[in-house]
């Protein structure tokens, strides 16, 4: 990846992120070598995968916005760059902070419906509340990212 | 208005194709023509765990649900769960509708018109290899789990449960990762389990309780005719009629099974049902231990086995 | 407004802002998210974003993702893959096109053990694409037969599309996997016409090398060993049964980690930059498919999808003309679609119409895995071309969209060749027992 992230706080959530990824590929390897070598399994090992793997990507999002590393089809700007890019990228990253900020208000207001609910997740029964609350306060770093990423572009340079 | 039945079960599934399109083609002409449903197969709404936010939040106007999906939110429901409580689905349904006309499910369906409220038929075990006869044949193995309850069956029996969703099943018994599941005989045809878990024991094990919900505010937004028509069309009635069909499939494909040849059905001696019978003796508690309000789990299980005839 | 129109409209929406360079993810989220509050409300809207966001999160089988891109970014750094490519080169680079070929090979390879067509071509983008431009390739090509190689993910077993497909249509998981075979030596043959016709023609550029001497190429056979060996490990142990396809993912990168460690050529720089590329990929990866999967929600419930498939009912009488429109109308939705959605909306509706025709049920999943494959590589909404985009953002879109040109044509040749001859997909299942 050309885009290596300077801050800290970038720094810090991606390593998170990674971090995440490798226990979920650690939590599958314990799985395998248990089955295999002593015919157990680690409970909820799917479930506990799939948390980890999620939570892996939710932290990493935030960089994106900031970096603008999303996924963009970046064709006009390339065949006559210059000219639009700079309101392109602009309009981009302003769309970018109505959808964070969606998702957030989203989530935001799903997890207020789900607290104090009795319903927790199947496998290792953590409250729904308590994993939504942490999926939320994942969606407000990006939002808060996205106007981050949003005023760089306006003064025009990266981070 | 078009109104949305959420399914999570393709189109061709049993429950989509058999009971909510059927239930579908059933209805419509009797409502008037503004108010039509229309099925919104293959999870299109939504994931399978949720379908109840779904139909709640009139993202859906009636949904499948499947209450052991969302651990805590049906917990009286899961009663069938109990060994040998839902033998059919008949039985099943005739014990979650006392219930619901007794106001123990108030708490559960209460935000919610009820279209049907009924279980499966009861899950068998469907194994890999030459299959199993008695409890003790499944000491260390691990099984595909119905749902949290489930697993704490299997660990009775010295098995334990391995969660994997549906479509995967398939897959991990065929590397070996399960040695078997638990489960129903439409779900073994869908899945093509015959060729991985050629081995049915005819344990009737376990059940899953399943609901068919509507969004209130939709029902209360119809005009009194149209309402009058779903409230003949709902409840207990309605679910008689569902599982009727349920347990009508699953004698069918079970016959199907038997007569073509590629599963084998291993049947129990009465010796070997008796040792099922201990091996499963503490489950009712177990089950009863498990849920919040131990006081109200105790009469929903002393109900249900008044049903069930024990 | 009806919701057809709604749904049109929406659209034509998500191309324009695609178009003027909204993150993919900005503009189907938005999209979807907006539309469907105007069909169902904001209190609907608001549940069906949330359930969404986490059921993707969540998602089992999505796991292989940062998995199989974590393997690929260990092994790039652990020069795994760099080396791989090098033997490649030394070994075959001085024929025409030889490095394309390699990734057409090894894309197919990947594919064996990825049951995902985004982490084949994510991996063989790491490793494939710095070594053609290293070695002069033109940059349509090279990104070309990256992103078409990483297709054969989802023909090649194991595959998600197939067990979905399988699923849905009820039909025998091993026939289908049985029925792959044909096609996969079908569309290996006719990606590498693709690869040398081009330069044939002088459209590309493949510089081709001397070749090596032999003390070279015996060099270059001795460093193919620890890849190949950790291939055929993970390999064995998937096919044996001692792992499944979503665990191949994790024991994966887990081998690959070790080999790196103990082999010492990862250092732990390098690891930080693996483990951090991964990140920065997967985080713009899961935000295009939870946004694609708010915005397939919105289109469902537009009724859209479903008003495409109403005209079949008048030609049943005549299955080629059946399948021709489902060709139609999958190259139309698979400009824009994600794959999964697209089969996931389609299959329920074509396979009745397909059954009423009288078409083999087996034949047409694989007619849909091949088709939904090129909904991948074709503009605008490439998933593949994405991909390849975010791990080398300098490489420009026109050049992705022209170097794919050759191969989207390839598999329009391959799907009219099943067409015309069906049984190099139904002979095998219906007479290997
Ligand atoms: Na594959
Ligand atoms: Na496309």
């Amino acid at each position: 990846m050309s885009v290596q992230p300077k801050s800290l706080t970038s720094r810090a959530l991606l390593g998170a992120s990674a971090a995440c990824f490798l226990f979920g590929a650690g939590a599958t390897v314990v799985d395998v070598v248990l089955r295999a070598t002593a015919g157990l399994n680690l409970p909820g090992a799917i479930e506990l995968t799939s948390f980890a793997i999620g939570l892996g990507a939710l932290l990493s999002m935030p960089v994106c916005y900031t970096t603008h590393t999303h996924v963009t089809a970046k064709l006009v700007s390339e065949l006559s760059p210059g000219r639009f890019a700079r309101f392109l990228g602009q309009f981009g990253a302003l769309m970018s902070v109505v959808f964070a900020g969606m998702l957030l208000w989203i989530l935001l207001d799903n997890t207020a419906s789900k607290l104090g609910s009795p319903e927790t997740s199947p496998d290792l029964g953590l409250p729904v509340s308590v994993t939504l609350g942490v999926v939320t306060l994942a969606l407000a770093a990006s939002f808060i990212a996205a106007l981050i990423g949003f005023r760089s572009i306006l003064r025009d340079r990266g981070i | 208005r078009e109104m949305r039945v959420s399914s999570h079960e393709p189109q061709q599934g049993f429950y989509s194709s058999k009971i909510l399109q059927a239930w579908i083609d059933k209805i419509n002409p009797k409502l008037s023509e503004g108010n039509q449903f229309k099925l919104y197969p293959g999870a299109i709404l939504g994931a399978p765990p949720a379908q109840a936010e779904l139909v709640k939040n009139g993202v859906a106007d009636v949904a499948l649900v499947v209450p052991t999906y969302t651990p805590g939110v049906f917990p009286l429901s899961g009663v069938v769960e109990v060994p040998g409580i839902a033998s059919t689905s008949i039985v099943g349904t005739q014990i979650l509708n006392t219930l619901a006309d007794e106001g123990a499910l108030e708490k559960e369906y209460g935000e919610y018109k009820i279209i049907a409220l009924f279980t499966t038929p009861s899950y068998r075990f469907l194994m890999a290899g030459d299959g199993i006869r008695k409890p003790g044949d499944l000491k260390g193995m691990k099984l595909r789990t119905p749902s949290q309850f489930g697993s704490t069956l299997f660990g009775l029996l010295g098995a334990s449960g391995v969660t994997i969703p549906a479509p995967q099943v398939y897959e991990n018994l065929e590397r070996g990762v399960v040695s078997g599941a638990v489960w129903v005989m439409d779900a073994y045809k869908t899945f093509r389990l015959d060729e991985v878990a050629p081995s049915i024991t005819t344990v009737r094990f376990t059940a899953q309780p399943m609901a068919i919900l509507m969004n209130k505010a939709t029902y209360e937004s119809l005009p009194e005719a149209d309402r009058k028509v779903l409230d003949e069309m709902s409840g207990r009635t309605n679910a008689e009629w569902v599982a009727s069909v349920v347990d009508a499939a699953d004698a069918s494909i079970e016959a199907d099974f038997r007569s073509g040849g590629k599963a084998k059905f291993i049947e129990l001696t009465d010796a070997e049902k008796a040792e099922w019978d201990a091996a499963l003796a503490g489950a009712a508690d177990a089950w009863v231990a498990a849920q919040s309000d131990a006081e109200a789990a105790a009469k929903a299980l002393a109900t249900a086995r008044k049903i069930a005839g024990q | 407004m009806s919701g057809i129109v709604l749904g049109g409209i929406g659209f034509v929406f998500a191309i324009a802002f695609i178009l003027l360079e909204v993150p993919v993810a900005v503009a189907l989220g938005l999209v979807g998210l907006v539309g469907t509050g105007l069909i169902i409300g904001v209190q609907g809207a608001v549940t069906m974003g949330a359930t969404t966001v986490w059921g993707s999160l969540t998602n089992y089988t999505l796991t292989m993702l940062p998995l199989f891109v974590l393997m690929g970014n260990l092994a790039a750094h652990s020069g795994l893959s760099a080396r791989l490519y090098r033997s490649m080169s030394v070994l075959i680079g001085h024929r025409r096109g030889g490095l394309a070929l390699a990734t057409i090979g090894a894309s197919a390879g990947f594919g064996m053990i990825s049951g995902s067509s985004l982490a084949t071509t994510a991996t063989m983008a790491r490793i494939a694409l710095p070594e053609m431009k290293l070695a002069g390739y033109s940059a349509p090509l090279s990104a070309g037969s990256v992103a078409a190689g990483g297709t054969l993910g989802i023909l090649i077993p194991p595959s998600t599309v197939l067990v979905i497909y399988a699923f849905i249509a009820e039909q025998s998981i091993k026939s289908l996997l049985l029925a792959t075979a044909g096609p996969i030596v079908v569309a290996i043959s006719l990606y590498c016409l693709a690869v040398w016709l081009p330069i044939r023609l002088g459209w590309a550029n493949a510089p081709q090398r001397g070749r090596a001497d032999n003390a070279e190429r015996l060099e270059a056979i001795r460093e193919l060993v620890p890849p190949v060996g950790i291939f055929a490990l993970i390999m064995g142990g998937l096919y044996s049964g001692l792992f499944t396809a979503n665990e191949t993912a994790a024991i994966g990168a887990t081998v690959v980690l070790l080999y790196g460690v103990v082999s010492r050529r990862l250092s732990l720089n390098g690891f930080a930059r693996a483990a951090m590329d991964t990140a920065l990929t997967c985080g713009a990866l899961y935000l295009v498919l939870v946004a694609a999967n708010i915005f397939n929600f919105f289109l469902a419930l537009s009724g859209l999808p479903f008003s495409l498939t109403a005209m079949f009912s008048d030609i049943l009488a005549y299955p080629l003309l059946v399948i021709l429109l489902m060709l139609a109308i999958y190259l139309v939705l698979g400009t824009l679609m994600d794959s999964l959605a697209m089969l996931l909306l389609t299959v329920p509706l074509f396979v009745p119409i397909a059954q009423a025709a009288n078409i083999d049920l087996i034949w047409f999943g694989i007619f849909a895995v091949m088709v939904v494959e090129m909904g991948l590589i074709t503009p605008p909404v490439g998933m593949n071309l994405f991909v390849i985009k975010s791990t080398n953002p300098e490489i420009q879109m026109m050049d992705l969209w022209r170097g794919v040109t050759p191969f989207v044509v390839a598999d329009l040749v391959r799907v009219f060749i099943i067409i015309a001859v069906p049984s190099i997909v139904t002979w095998l299942p219906y007479n290997a027992f």
